[in-house]
């Protein structure tokens, strides 16, 4: 009888097999709030209102969608975007008067979370915009939101997919940039011999070739790949000569593999890398590995010491500490705090300007997002949408350069 | 020269990890006869208590269910405040410990891990399958990844550093000592284990309760206990290899989970045997991983294809065991393959329209979610068919459907899609041609089971699917970066548009739309009677006397080798069909729906849900991920951060009570329904003896008429 009970009760549990991507939507979460129209100097740009937003306004309701659990996660993405919305309703009074409301789905490296997310915004009446933060495989999303016309609004983009999104608009260079970028910086130090060390994916394949095209035709490019989890990457970096080479440039979601290894052969050209490479808790627990390589970021690195900071910055790393529940357990900002932060400041400047009555009209909405010329908060000053081919859904592609010094980024003016 | 010599003596550490893992799975195979797939993260684990404390001081406590959680539940339903204590998820020691009481503490907590993985797992589960086995392996893998995550992050953890980092130089080229020492580690080990297997009680108790497990006892031995004392070394030593490895490259819940893959290939070549031939051939391949990518910088004939470092390696494990393999299988190999009874289907034609009527409704009336829940179902139940030809019929643990899947997926974006290149071949002649396409890779990926068999193929074709992941998958040049969604026009009838994203005219509005599910339905429809009838027919027979005793089939004049590729090529064209219907349901296709260790999830599934059986397979289809089962708990039950584990748990759960799957449990639970409903003096007796049949006569019977 017992076993018959357990393995009825394992049916149950079973049915949780979820196995392969696992993960997928998870239950909304909202940010709080309460009354009258509202400002936003503290944006870092334009104002109007203060105080909390208006509880008698119905909410504007946005999708929010993030890998914010598996393999590659960005929580951090989510929790500033989520105290951003705390902090424009508690302090800015809303969006005209309106609370802002984000409807969060998690997505992961599967097509099944990514179609159900896109499913779920599609399919919501209230939701007139959806927001993305960090989608590896967002395809699935992109179609299903826009086969519903609702327009997107996105904060990194990693792949060729969002690159070329229909209906999205990415406010934020991302990986396209940040490569471009590593590229340009690496020739402008006249190098003769380049290695580039990537990991063995496509997109890393693509982002060196972005590298690669910045460089003078004369340059000797060493181009080693890494097996993904690679047990010990040091073979693959002597291969790629890095001892003689006059700059080194990675494309890694995590370098502190490759760190110890440069470490180990005691290398000295300088290690030029994109932000998502080291994480703030790796950099606090061994700044020497680091020392001297050059960050080249899409947006702002939150870490920078306090004399380095813009006003946007100081605003969002008190406020975050405020709202932002990762902040408050103790942990530092994540790379893409930031990020998660100033995309939804930055929409909502964008639609405080919109006429109230076409707050529910996506095509309104698609129409004052293009439109918006910039500065986005912590992000480029100016963007222009759509953006140029081959990166149509990319309306701003600046980035910022900064230079590692015991454990601290250092803006550099070039 | 020099520089080659380098990157040997380089590439040893990396073998040394696969070596070390390697002999920890040879050494719970020999011990309790499981291959323990979750022996990579066992290390981790190991490997994360120690950093935790070495770090920060914490012990982290696994996460455990709150028996007071139920009463502030009720608490807060009846409108109240209570808060009671919950669990703490840490220990502190207010300091980060020294090396030795930190490793004493992590070994400790390894040993107990051990000991708790054949307590709760592996002993329930002696007399059960190989497979599920291996499916319970699967979850205590997803398991503790799930605790890693949810105690210790997904960042990269740095773990303070065991080894001197000084260097040497040979031939002029610098040489880390540390990775000389943990090459040394590994054979240390496996000198090690060769001693206390030829030389200590626990040794040669073991090999005598493995030879003969009812002699050993008869002789006052305790396989249990041995069993157990294994499992307590095995989990020492994947404590050792983490805590050791970890300070080189630092810690993610990943790595040492994908690491499994190229040690699974050593301890095959060694037959799951010797230390000694499983230590060298793990150090092999991570020298042939670390030469590669210098051959190519050297030599511009040489290959500079994506994923050749991880690739190469399990092609040579591929070839290798060929070779190796005899083509006639020797006496008593075949004893290891123990599955569920596969009985003929009975009432297959009402309960199919009964299913068919029950989707319908659901497609047409279900709320958008589950409509797209009924279609992800229904592709799963596809690739969980090419499991119960492969395996339930033919008794061949084939561990690459996925990977064939992937095969139908892109030959298919290939031949109808859209983008410049496609070959733009219109319905229905692109798809099936990309069907059989997958049907002749299932054929050729199947030669090998001529000459191999049991577990060893399950790994061969486990290393078949990580080659294809590496050079397929990983590959830009074959799987472009925008063949994701919208890559793919959707289907088209006679001007009837059946656009994933269509609103059909009846039910609730919403994405996606019924149409493509109503012609997802029809081909589920024709597979499963297609399996059906397979199951009935001459073949079916064939293919179970196969999976009962091969020797006994050839014997009796069954083409052996001829209906092992039927199977296989059936499989691998149901697959393929697959494959297809998610490209269509995604209209696209990415990487991470066919990668390696989705293979092995994708068995775990079909396992589940019934392995033997097409009713089996329809179990399998709600389970798969987004599928019916999944959204529903989704849905209803927000499992938020702990979904990993519930889902590790539930797996492991279900594999120690149900190894013969749901299937087997539902249909319990109908005839026991049936019985109650007949009088109690009818005539039940041919509801009882389905799964009393003994398989191989029934089978052989067939094949002799």
């Amino acid at each position: 009888m017992r076993r018959r009970y357990l393995c009825t009760v394992s049916i149950g549990i079973v049915s949780l097999l979820l196995l392969a991507g696992c993960s997928s939507s998870s239950k909304p979460q909202t940010s709080s709030s309460t009354s009258a129209p509202a400002s936003s100097a503290a944006l870092g740009t334009s104002s109007t209102g203060s105080g909390q937003a208006n509880p008698s306004l119905a909410p504007i309701e946005v999708g929010w969608a993030n890998e914010d659990t598996g393999t590659y996660a960005y929580p951090a993405a989510t929790d500033a975007a989520l105290a951003a919305a705390d902090y424009i309703n508690d302090d800015l009074g809303g969006i005209q008067g309106h609370e802002l409301k984000l409807d969060t789905c998690v997505v992961g490296l599967d097509d099944q979370s990514n179609q159900q997310c896109g499913d779920q915004f599609a399919n919501n009446s209230k939701v007139h915009l959806v927001v993305v933060g960090v989608a590896l495989n967002g395809g699935p999303l992109y179609t299903a939101v826009s086969a519903a016309n609702k327009p997107m609004l996105g904060a990194v983009p990693i792949s060729d997919t969002d690159y070329e999104a229909p209906d999205m608009d990415w406010y934020f260079g991302g990986a396209a940039a940040e490569y471009e970028g590593i590229g340009k910086y690496a020739a402008s130090l006249n190098p003769q011999n380049v290695s580039i060390i990537r990991n063995d994916i496509g997109s890393c394949v693509e982002n060196s070739k972005l590298m690669t095209e910045q460089l003078p035709a004369s340059t000797k490019v060493t181009n080693v790949a890494v097996p993904v989890g690679a047990a010990d990457p040091l073979p693959q970096v002597i291969s790629a000569k890095v001892t003689t080479a006059n700059a080194i440039m990675l494309c890694f979601s995590d370098c502190q593999s490759i760190a110890q290894a440069l470490s180990t052969l005691h290398v000295s050209a300088p290690v030029i890398v994109n932000s998502s490479c080291i994480n703030p808790q790796e950099l606090t627990s061994d700044p020497s590995l680091y020392q001297n390589w050059v960050v080249v970021n899409f947006g702002t690195q939150a870490n920078v010491a306090a004399s380095n900071r813009s006003s946007a910055l100081s605003l969002f790393l008190t406020e975050y500490a405020k709202y932002g529940k990762l902040a408050k357990s103790g942990q530092l900002p994540g790379n893409e705090a930031p990020e998660g932060w100033g995309i939804i400041m930055t929409l909502a400047q964008v639609l405080d300007q919109m006429p109230a009555s076409s707050l529910d009209d996506p095509s309104a909405i698609k129409a004052a997002l293009g439109a918006f010329k910039g500065p986005v908060v912590l992000g480029p000053t100016t963007i222009s949408c759509p953006g140029a081919a081959p990166y149509t859904a990319v309306c701003g592609l600046g980035t910022t350069q900064y230079v590692l010094k015991a454990g601290v980024p250092v803006p550099i003016s070039s | 020269m020099s520089t080659y010599l380098q990157l040997a003596i380089l590439g040893l550490a990396a073998g040394a990890i696969y070596s070390a893992i390697a002999q920890g799975v040879v050494l719970a195979y020999k011990g309790s006869g499981v291959v323990n797939l979750a022996h990579g993260a066992m290390a981790m684990y190991g490997a994360y208590v120690y950093a935790a404390l070495r770090n920060s001081g914490t012990f982290a406590i696994p996460p455990l269910p709150n028996p007071l959680a139920l009463i502030d539940g009720v608490d807060h339903l009846a409108g109240g405040h209570l808060s009671l204590p919950s669990i703490p998820t840490m220990i502190n020691f207010g300091h980060s410990l020294g090396t030795i009481p930190a490793a004493v503490i992590a070994l400790a907590t390894a040993a107990l891990l051990g000991y708790l993985v054949h307590l709760l797992v592996f002993r329930p589960l002696r007399s059960a399958s190989p497979v599920a086995k291996t499916v319970a392996s699967v979850g205590v893998t997803l398991t503790l990844e799930a605790i890693v995550s949810l105690r210790f992050g997904t960042d990269e953890v740095a773990v303070p550093s065991l080894l001197p980092s000084n260097t040497f130089k040979l031939f002029g080229a610098p040489i880390p000592v540390n990775r000389l020492i943990l090459c040394g580690v590994a054979l240390a080990i496996a000198a090690g284990l060769t001693v206390i297997f030829r030389y200590t009680y626990l040794g040669i108790a073991t090999k005598a309760a493995a030879d003969n497990e009812m002699g050993a006892m008869l002789s006052g031995l305790s396989p249990d206990r041995l069993a157990a004392a294994n499992w307590i070394l095995s989990s020492l030593i994947a404590a050792i290899v983490g805590i050791l490895f970890s300070s080189l490259t630092g810690l993610d819940p990943t790595d040492y989970v994908l690491y499994i893959i190229p040690a699974l290939g050593a301890a095959l070549v060694a037959r799951f045997q010797s230390y000694w031939i499983a230590a060298i051939a793990g150090l092999l391949i991570g020298v042939i991983q670390s030469m590669i990518p210098q051959l190519h910088t050297d030599f511009s004939w040489f290959p500079n294809t994506v994923g050749l470092e991880d690739g190469v390696p399990f092609i040579l494990i591929i070839v290798a065991i060929v070779l190796l393999g005899k083509r006639i299988p020797q006496r008593g190999t075949l004893l290891g393959v123990r599955l569920p009874s596969s009985p003929q289907p009975r009432c297959a034609l009402p309960i199919g329209v009964g299913v068919t009527l029950a989707v319908t409704i659901g497609l047409l009336f279900f709320p958008p979610a589950l409509r797209g829940a009924l279609m992800n179902s229904m592709s799963g139940t596809v690739l969980a068919l090419s499991f119960v030809i492969i395996l339930g019929m033919a008794g061949q643990i084939s561990l690459m459907q996925v990977a064939i899947a992937g095969v139908g997926a892109i030959l298919v974006i290939r031949f109808a899609g859209s983008l410049p290149g496609d070959l733009h071949i219109p319905f229905p002649f692109a798809q099936i041609l990309a069907v059989v396409a997958a049907a002749v890779a299932g054929l050729v990926c199947g030669l090998p089971a001529l000459r191999v068999r049991g577990i060893h193929l399950a790994i061969l074709t486990l290393a078949a699917a990580a080659a294809f992941e590496a050079l397929v998958l990983n590959n830009t040049s074959i799987l472009r970066a925008n063949d994701g969604s919208g890559a793919l026009p959707p289907v088209s009838i006679f001007g009837l548009n059946l656009d994933i994203n269509r609103h059909f005219p009846v039910g609730p509005a919403g994405i996606p739309g019924a149409w493509f599910g109503f012609f997802e339905l029809i081909v589920v429809d024709v597979a499963c009677f297609s399996v059906i009838r397979l199951r009935r027919g001459a073949m079916g027979r064939r293919l179970l006397a196969l999976r009962s005793n091969e020797r006994a089939a050839l014997a009796l004049g069954v083409d052996v080798a001829r209906t092992k590729m039927y199977a296989f090529m059936y499989a691998g064209l149901l697959a393929g069909l697959a494959g297809v219907l998610s490209t269509y349901t995604f209209t696209g296709v990415s990487a991470d729906q066919y990668s390696a260790l989705l293979s092995i999830s994708a068995l775990a599934i079909a396992y589940l849900g019934g392995i033997a059986t097409v009713g089996g397979a329809v179990y399998a289809g709600t389970l798969a991920t987004g599928g019916l089962s999944f959204t529903l708990l989704e849905t209803y039950v927000h499992l938020g951060d702990y979904q990993f584990l519930v889902a590790g748990v539930g797996l492991v759960i279900t594999a120690v009570i149900n190894p013969e799957g749901i299937v087997g449990v539902m249909n319990g639970l109908v005839l026991r329904l049936i019985r109650r409903a007949r009088p109690r003096s009818g005539p039940d007796a041919d509801l009882k003896p389905v799964r009393q049949q003994p398989a191989v006569p029934a089978a052989l019977a067939g094949v002799e008429s």
